[in-house]
């Protein structure tokens, strides 16, 4: 017997959030297991966040069967939709969405402390080992506000592995990264994957990306997104060849 | 701010009825007008509406921002109620806000006013003064006090909450909604004064 999906998308419609009757991406059938790493590629605009906004809970889909953990989204309690969210990480694209008014510490704590009994100090032994590990320590006071985009990213990445996960999704992290900037993330992938291995409960990880290029070493699963078709490719050739062939399209975003 | 407030309303308004009253040889009626115009109307609705100023519009504009930059999705990604830890910190903290600082502003204010009284020659003594503020208050006035100062801050966190939370924000909007939310707020803390007022009728 095949294992259980952690997430199952039937036949759905992703719609965006602020106007529900706009269909960006349309019947859509996904299943991610543990274990596996996907790569979602897309133009700018083709609707790849939203899309996984849908698959992690977080939106509404237009029709179809969002499945999460086995429990279909529109039928689920609000505590079972707060347990998934604890155990979904979701890093956005851009800026991470940090809160603005909390130094990194305090981002970095703020779901330790608000689901869990941790204590203040306790807390903070945690979450500096957190940000060493990451070599994020030296910003560790410091205000969102006052770091580049990149880092701010990088403690996204941080604050939504604090508590143990099942499924881990990162919007476009790589985005117009340098290889060594980008070697940082698919690094910290590859350790939350061994490390979720090692204690019996391998993860899967969704990334989106406008460039499959970088993600083809570590990723399992490919697919596209484009003319509002969600697309499964045919392993990591077909994947390599979409990825060289972006570099051959015309630009379709307007963009010049 | 309050305690500058506070002062200026002793000195201005208080003290110059308390030397009115006096002049027209009404000065047994000194505290039941300090009561009726510091106590259950001027002090809370003017506490309110520094509140209002002072911390309800940098409220709405920190939640509107972080409504328009996505912070408050992160915080659902996170698991984390934004009702939870936005909507009800604000509720509690400006009700009690509101009701200590106008308790501040009311006994501030009341000293003031004796003191402007006293370097204007009016010719009452503080143990009159304090005897007759004593003799005009009821409990019911303390009680009063403390529902319609905690109702005022509840209603400007709710309201600047509500604009600054509610829907999709973008970012230009944030100006637009933080004007419609202080509107909103004195509309509803005038509302408010109105309902207890008729409530004073029958205590």
């Amino acid at each position: 017997m095949p294992p259980e999906p952690l997430i199952e998308l039937d036949n759905v419609d992703v719609v965006h959030e602020n106007a529900p009757d706009d269909t960006v991406v349309s019947g859509v059938h996904w299943r991610i297991h543990a274990g596996e790493v996907w790569v979602v590629g897309g133009d700018l605009g083709s609707g790849k966040s939203t899309l996984l906004t849908t698959a992690a809970g977080l939106a509404r889909a237009g029709a179809g069967a969002v499945r999460i953990f086995g429990r279909e989204m529109g039928v689920a309690t609000e505590s079972e939709q707060v347990d998934w969210r604890q155990q979904i990480g979701m890093v956005y694209e851009g800026t991470g969405r940090l809160l603005s008014h909390l130094n990194v510490m305090q981002n970095v704590a703020l779901p330790l402390l608000y689901h869990t009994e941790t204590d203040i100090g306790e807390a903070e032994t945690i979450v500096c080992d957190a940000l060493d590990q990451a070599e994020l320590m030296p910003y560790a006071h410091w205000l969102p506000g006052r770091l580049n985009a990149r880092i701010q990213q990088r403690v996204a990445f941080v604050r939504a592995m604090m508590l143990p996960k099942r499924v881990l999704i990162l919007d476009n992290v790589l985005g117009s990264l340098t290889p060594v900037a980008a070697r940082w993330w698919l690094s910290r992938v590859q350790q939350a994957q061994s490390r979720a291995i090692a204690a019996g409960n391998p993860i899967a990880v969704v990334a989106s990306t406008g460039d499959m290029r970088g993600w083809l070493d570590v990723g399992t699963h490919f697919a596209m997104v484009r003319d509002r078709r969600f697309q499964v490719l045919n392993g990591r050739d077909e994947a390599r060849r979409e990825g060289a062939d972006v570099w051959m399209q015309p630009d379709r975003t307007g963009a010049s | 701010m309050i305690g500058f407030l506070a002062v200026a309303l002793g000195l201005v308004i208080i003290g110059q009825t308390v030397a009115l009253l006096t002049k027209v040889g009404a000065q047994d009626y000194i505290g039941t007008v300090m009561i009726t115009v510091l106590v259950r109307e001027l002090g809370p609705l003017l506490t309110a509406v520094v509140v209002l100023a002072r911390s309800g519009t940098s409220s709405v504009i920190e939640l509107g921002t972080a409504r328009a930059l996505g912070e408050v999705e992160s915080l659902e990604s996170l698991g984390i109620d934004p009702v939870h830890y936005l909507v009800v910190p604000r509720v509690i903290g400006l009700g009690l806000s509101v009701f200590c600082l106008s308790t501040y502003l009311v006994l501030v204010a009341l000293v003031s006013g004796f003191v402007f009284a006293f370097l204007q020659d009016v010719p009452i003594t503080l143990s009159h003064y304090v005897s007759q503020l004593a003799d005009a208050l009821r409990w019911q006035d303390f009680l009063l006090l403390a529902i319609k100062t905690g109702l005022f801050g509840a209603v400007i966190a709710i309201v600047n909450c509500y604009h600054g939370l509610a829907r999709p924000l973008r970012i230009d909007q944030v100006s637009e909604v933080t004007t419609q939310a202080v509107v909103e707020c004195l509309v509803a803390c005038v509302l408010v004064d109105a309902v207890f007022l008729v409530g004073y009728i029958f205590v």
